[in-house]
């Protein structure tokens, strides 16, 4: 049975302060760490694409795995930041990695929802196509678009990338998936030349579909609160994350935070979590939930099992 | 509708802002006492769900106080 065996990061260690942000935009120490919840964001190298940044994560994917690259037959990349409009970055990917000819290559263009959508993509297609291995990166470097005088977003973003290694000898297996678009509303957040985000109107957006959305997801698998572990929010802000726990009414230690070192990393913040939860996570249910550019939502409800116990 | 100065402090209470709700001023200035832009966010979100009204952005300066924002619900 298809599923995550696991995933590693790439988050680059150079990082700017919000704290020298002070006075530009006004802020205190309390707004930094309890609002916004950045203190640090990561910043990759100039020059480094999103495919610089995938074959880093798989770079340090290899030093906990064994992986045989002639095993791998799919790549699939989630990216809005591609290395250029064409080529897709995955074939990009492909080539720095050396992937075998036999391997399908495809991008998926979504934000923050895109590890969810990409979750479900990678496994739906692998198990369609009878494969056994299989790479899900998610890659963005939002230093490049952000308006750096723009308070909006200046504070918030960090670059990173993850790669989920897919396979038969996994440990996290998805249960069930729900998705959500309103294109209506997709200029609230858009990057026609920088970085554009109407934060009300994202917040609002967020605050009032995550929770519901959730929620929806469990009733429909006749899950309450009590049958899950933790829910694994997209780190879109402390606020927002905040919120929503409060808005579904679930205590602090089931919703983790986790990105005051290196800020909002688009698909990767999940991947993010879960990389550094997996080996210690119990058996049980987790929900995994995002939101962002779209204006796009997914959520997943995943199980950690031995596989021997399935 | 009938808006009291005593619901949009119990909606701003229930924004759990850093502003203190037995001193709030009604006529000054939200983010003047301590009520920050994401804690406007969300009041305005909870004024929208409590009143069942929209508020497009090009009127959320007519919103900034306590009086302001009960004159503002008071026409809808």
């Amino acid at each position: 049975m298809l599923g995550i065996e696991t995933i590693v990061t790439y988050i680059p260690e150079t990082t700017k302060s919000n704290y020298d942000l002070k006075e530009k935009f006004e802020l205190d120490d309390d707004f930094i760490e309890n609002k916004i919840g950045v203190k640090y964001h990561a910043v990759k190298d100039d020059g480094f694409k999103s495919s610089d940044m995938c074959v880093k994560a798989f770079e340090n994917l290899q030093e906990i795995a064994n992986i045989n690259r002639e095993e791998i037959e799919c790549c699939i990349v989630v990216t809005q930041n591609p290395d250029f409009n064409i080529p897709h970055t995955s074939a990009i990917v492909h080539g720095k990695l050396a992937l075998p000819t036999n391997c399908a290559a495809f991008d998926i263009s979504l934000g923050c929802s895109g590890f969810v959508y990409g979750l479900s993509n990678i496994i739906s297609f692998m198990k369609n196509n009878g494969m056994k291995k299989g790479l899900l990166f998610t890659s963005d470097q939002y230093s490049d678009i952000v308006d750096k005088d723009d308070k909006n977003t200046a504070l918030l973003f960090g670059d990173a990338a993850t790669v989920t290694l897919i396979s038969d000898d996994a440990t996290l297996f998805p249960l069930d998936f729900t998705f959500g678009t309103n294109g209506k509303d997709y200029e609230e957040l858009t990057c026609k030349d920088k970085l554009y985000m109407n934060g009300r109107a994202v917040f609002s957006f967020t605050a009032t579909t995550a929770p519901k959305h959730i929620k929806a997801l469990l009733d429909k698998n006749n899950l309450t609160d009590d049958d899950i572990e933790k829910y694994y929010l997209h780190q879109g802000s402390k606020y927002i994350v905040d919120t929503i726990r409060k808005r579904l009414k679930v205590s602090l230690v089931k919703v983790p935070f986790d990105m005051a070192e290196y800020g909002n990393t688009i698909s990767s913040s999940i991947p993010i979590m879960l990389a550094k939860e997996l080996q210690s996570m119990p058996s049980g249910n987790y929900v995994l939930s995002a939101f962002g550019v779209g204006l796009s939502w997914a959520s997943a409800i995943i199980k950690k099992q031995k596989i021997k116990e399935l | 509708m009938e808006v009291t100065v005593k619901e949009i402090r119990e909606v701003i209470e229930n924004a759990e802002t850093m502003a203190e709700i037995d001193t709030l001023k009604n006529d000054i200035p939200l983010t003047d006492q301590e009520v920050d832009s994401l804690d406007m966010a969300n009041i305005l979100l909870l004024i929208e769900e409590k009143y069942e009204v929209k508020i497009p952005d090009t009127d959320t300066k007519y919103l900034q106080t306590v009086d302001g924002i009960v004159a503002y619900l008071s026409k809808k």
